[in-house]
């Protein structure tokens, strides 16, 4: 194995198994992340076990975020985006860092600071062990970023890890390949006629996955109390024609099925129901899961035209009812819609730094060797390149290893 | 490490971990029980080829000794035994595919196809024109009585289509679920419509197809969007396929002592396997060996196989600190560590010994030995350490003191999420992190309460998600049996209890642990 160094783009799933795979390897490794936290949309998930593991892979992420924190040979940049890039011999990249609020090596986790701030959302928490540090500053909404009128966090952290005016860092880093792991872009529902961001009780299964991974049951959003019945509608912003979506996004029927069986287990007296096309085949067991979910959700064969609100918060649902040709209206508590997995408009950026090619979905086209390019030597992972489950994800993240694996063999001769 | 790699296998992700090893300079033995074996390298890796290789045509495996790094195997050939050594095994057969006849109860006729069968007519594109003329109808029954899948429906819509346009024939496709979680097969499934196929999906009533004496078909249906009945006589039924693994697999497992999934492909159903491990370390299953998934996905496995088997030459592999160790003099070679040992690795020669290189240190050797001769190192550390040993022990009724067993893969991590998620945690928890479930032995569990805890918890991965597969039936049984115990010498109720978690659920386990703490605290103290 020859050496090198690489830089990866992105800290989901697909950039920490690329890191944690190259390091493996012998190389040296830089995982560039424009959040504050590592672990992209997975480290969010909630485990869907219910009498035994159903295999939804969330905690391989933390694993993964475990090992990647703990492998001396990966570097990580949190807050950091890349700004420009140069190519001859080898890649010459220029970061550029945020200033370190919250200095890590310094925060103890005491969370004084996350209860004495008075803008809610100004400081945020990270969802893993592994995350550091665990406390962040959300610029948006700070206060002292805004016009400098508060700086209440800075003043009462007792361990003085807080530095509200740091100075942004530029970085120059040289690599002989790039891999660009950005991830997805969660579809924004809002231009659905569901009501979303406007009726409370109407949220997308992301939220649905975290809510349960934070309280470990399902609360009504409006009022905290437990629902009596819930309806998940799928397929929205996926396989839909008129938003020239044409894509299945591959792991939301396992998932929203996954989390109605969870929530059945945990809360047997919530009436699911479940509307959609058609429910994609997933897991080993399939057949098995499929024959015990049925009995526990109701299964409608159709997508919702509509919701209303009613004056209690509570959501009219209207669908097409095929089997006895009418419409139907149906008043649910809380309807939690599987949003698709949609190109991130990172990509865009992608191509200009890098030349990256798009497919006709807005997806990067191919993976690994498969991924043309006009730049030798840049390679893409995970969903980046089109929908695909977390055990894909690291599928696909060892083939970009496998391939700057050769390009390295190759450049040593 | 010597650097030989075996690959077991016949098809095109077997071919590409050879391509994928030689460029990277290691050697590699393909083995297949085919009579021949065509290696092509590419052009490309052929200007870059460091590694050996040698093909062993028809071969099939008698036995395996040894373990990661020194496997010792031997072939049966045409004419002779053949032995050889290899640092790691990658398995890769292809699978089979069984046409589903019996599931629609019906016989292959002139007018009744499997799928292969027509794909292959499809690729002779002539025969097919001449016999069939435009307009013929051609139905395909797929995943109608049983689910299909992606892979398989993917063939159905490309035949579909192929007929469709190239033949100008009219081709329906009756199913239950349209599998379309593939790359773009939406796009596919649109395109095959507009092409003017029609894709009639069943939810509750799935057609009547009978087979009439002359072997002919007739399919009648309920249009679930028109709700109108129609009878459809197609000039060829096509019946869809299952995938199932080689046949080769079942003597594999069991030479190798692989764990499989309910279909008997060489990977159980765990989490910790993903991309291409098994229960032994050293031994790998890709692609069509693995599991039913996509021609891109067996290449990525490939990818993935030799990147691993890699990372095992360059001894790069997860190297526990809680090996096993067994006291020889005291051992009664009963021969249980031999036969419980998840990852095989207890040696049995001479003398019974643990390869430390395979030891994925779970314990549960440890735990199960009758004559208590095995140890685990670091483990007794953990258990009874100072800081458990000089711990607070007033006994406080408003926190008693609770000793958690927690598996180092889950509950461990979830302590630590709970923690930085700021939950309180009791404050008589005193957690001891063990590496599996399977080594929370009884003694240890005893050893908690005569160390005045005042109640003990159990705490593992979900049933499934076991990184020994069967730790959590160990654990739940010794759990119980400590109960039993309890219950007939004392009548002041569960002091012990288990729960499996998984690593990411920080508030779970809180909820947990101060159910508990209550319960104990309703309960009044033990010692
Ligand atoms: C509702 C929902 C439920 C799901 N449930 C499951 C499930 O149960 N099981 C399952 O297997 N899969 C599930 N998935 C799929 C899973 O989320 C993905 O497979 C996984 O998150 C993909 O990881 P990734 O690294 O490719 O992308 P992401 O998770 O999106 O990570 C990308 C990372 O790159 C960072 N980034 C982006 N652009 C830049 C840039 N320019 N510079 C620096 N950093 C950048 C992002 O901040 C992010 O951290 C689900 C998906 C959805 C939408
Ligand atoms: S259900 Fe998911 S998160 Fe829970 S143990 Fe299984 S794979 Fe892990
Ligand atoms: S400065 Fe004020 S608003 Fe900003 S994070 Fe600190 S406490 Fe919150
Ligand atoms: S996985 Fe299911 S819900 Fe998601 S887009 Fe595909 S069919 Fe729709
Ligand atoms: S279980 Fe114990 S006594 Fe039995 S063979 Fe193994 S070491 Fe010897
Ligand atoms: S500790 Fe586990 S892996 Fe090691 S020898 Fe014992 S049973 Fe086998």
């Amino acid at each position: 194995m020859a050496d090198g160094k690489v830089l990866i783009i992105g800290g989901g799933v697909a950039g920490l198994s690329a890191a944690l795979g190259l390091a493996r390897l012998g190389l040296e490794v830089q995982i560039v992340e424009k959040k504050s936290f590592l672990g992209g949309h997975a480290i969010r998930f909630s485990c869907k076990a219910t009498d035994r593991c159903v295999k939804c892979g969330a905690c391989r992420v933390e694993e993964t975020l475990k090992n990647v924190t703990n492998n001396p040979k990966i570097k990580v940049w949190t807050e950091t985006r890349v700004i420009n890039v140069s190519k001859a011999n080898t890649f010459t990249i220029h970061l550029s860092k945020r200033p370190e609020y919250i200095n890590p090596r310094k925060c103890t986790r005491c969370g004084a600071c996350f209860d004495q701030c008075p803008e809610s959302g100004a400081l945020i928490q990270g969802h893993s062990n592994y995350n550091f540090p665990f406390i962040a500053i959300y610029e948006e909404k700070c206060r002292f970023m805004r016009d400098r009128s508060c700086c209440i966090c800075q003043e009462i952290c007792p361990e003085a890890a807080i530095q509200l005016d740091g100075n942004s860092q530029q970085k120059v880093y040289l690599a002989d390949a790039i891999i660009i792991a950005t991830g997805f872009q969660p579809f924004n529902p809002e231009s659905k006629p569901y009501g979303y961001n406007s009726f409370p009780n109407v949220i997308t299964n992301l939220q649905l996955e975290e809510m349960l991974k934070r309280e470990s049951i399902v609360l009504r959003p409006s009022d905290n109390t437990i629902p009596k019945k819930i309806a998940f509608i799928q397929c929205v912003g996926s396989r839909d024609a008129k938003l020239n979506h044409l894509w299945c996004s591959k792991v939301c029927c396992a998932s929203a099925l996954r989390l109605a069986r969870l929530i059945k287990s945990r809360q047997p007296e919530i009436e699911i129901s479940f509307f959609y096309i058609d429910v994609q085949t997933f897991g080993r067991d399939f057949q098995a899961f499929y024959a015990a979910v049925q009995n526990e959700v109701r299964m409608i064969r159709n997508i919702p035209g509509d919701i209303y609100q009613t004056e209690d918060k509570r959501l009219q649902v209207n669908f097409y009812d095929a089997a006895l040709a009418v419409t139907q209206e149906e008043i649910f508590d809380m309807v939690a819609l599987s949003i698709g997995i949609t190109p991130s408009s990172e990509l865009n950026k992608m191509v200009e730094l890098f030349e990256l090619r798009l497919d006709e979905t807005g997806f990067a086209f191919g993976s690994g060797e498969t991924q043309w390019f006009s730049v030798p030597g840049v390679y893409t992972a995970g969903t980046a390149s089109g929908p695909m489950s977390i055990a894909d994800t690291i599928a696909s993240a060892s083939q970009a290893v496998t391939a700057v694996a050769k390009l390295l063999r190759q450049k040593a001769g | 490490m010597d650097k030989t790699i075996l690959i077991i296998g016949n098809g095109n992700c077997a071919q590409r971990i050879a391509e994928n090893l030689l460029v990277q300079g290691v050697n590699v033995i393909i083995a297949s029980k085919d009579q021949h074996f065509e290696f092509a390298l590419s052009s490309a890796a052929k200007r870059q080829t460091w590694g050996s290789i040698e093909i062993l045509t028809p071969t099939s495996v008698l036995a395996c000794y040894g373990f990661i790094g020194l496997f010792d195997i031997l072939f049966q050939s045409a004419r002779e035994k053949i032995r050889r050594n290899a640092s790691i095994i990658i398995i890769a057969e292809d699978y089979e595919l069984k046409p589903n006849f019996d599931l629609y109860d019906l016989n292959p006729s002139v007018y009744v196809w499997s799928l292969s069968q027509i794909n292959e007519s499809v690729n002779g594109l002539q025969h097919l024109k001449k016999n069939l003329p435009i307009g013929s109808k051609i139905a395909f029954l797929t995943g109608l009585i049983k689910e299909s899948n992606a892979v398989i429906q993917e063939n159905v819509m490309r035949t579909a289509l192929r007929l469709q346009l190239d033949l100008e024939l009219q081709t329906y496709i009756f199913t239950g679920n349209l599998k379309v979680s593939g790359k773009g097969l939406e796009a596919l499934s649109r395109e095959l419509k507009k092409a003017g196929a029609v894709i009639s999906k069943f939810t509750k009533n799935i057609p009547q197809i009978i087979q009439n004496r002359d072997g002919s078909i007739s399919i009648t249906y309920l249009d679930e969007v028109t709700l109108q009945h129609f009878i459809l006589i197609p000039d060829i039924t096509v019946v869809d396929e299952t995938i199932y693994p080689s046949n080769y697999l079942p003597h594999l497992a069991d030479v190798f002592g692989l764990e499989t999934d309910l279909l008997g492909f060489l990977q159980a159903d765990n989490v910790h396997r993903i991309q291409t491990h098994t229960n032994r370390k050293g031994i790998l299953a890709a692609g069509p060996s693995k599991a039913v998934q996509s021609i891109a996905d067996h290449l990525s496995d490939a990818d993935g196989a030799a990147q691993t088997a890699i990372e095992f030459l360059r001894g790069s592999f997860f190297q526990t600190r809680y090996t096993a160790e067994i006291n020889t003099g005291m051992c009664v070679r009963c021969l249980t560590c031999l036969r419980l040992c998840p990852h095989h690795a207890i040696s049995f020669g001479a003398k019974l010994g643990v390869i430390l290189e395979a030891c994925e240190g779970c314990g549960l050797c440890a735990a199960e030995c009758p004559a208590t001769a095995i140890s685990q190192q670091h483990l007794q550390d953990n258990i009874i350490n100072q800081n458990f040993l000089n711990r607070p022990k007033q006994i406080d009724p408003a926190s008693p003191s609770i000793v958690a067993f927690c598996c180092g893969r889950s509950a461990v991590p979830c302590a630590e999420l709970a923690r930085c998620m700021r939950h309180k945690l009791p404050q008589g928890l005193f957690i001891v992190e063990v590496p599996c479930a399977c080594s929370i032995s009884i003694e240890y569990i005893l050893t908690a309460f005569t160390n005045l805890a005042e109640g003990v918890l159990v705490l593992t991965c979900h049933e499934g998600n076991c990184y020994s597969e069967k730790g959590i039936l160990f654990a739940n049984n010794r759990t119980n049996q400590v109960l039993d115990f309890f219950e007939q010498t004392t009548s002041s109720g569960k002091r012990i209890e288990m729960h499996t978690i998984a690593s990411n659920m920080g508030t779970e386990f809180f909820e947990i642990v101060n159910q508990f703490e209550k319960m104990l605290i309703d309960m009044g103290p033990l010692h």
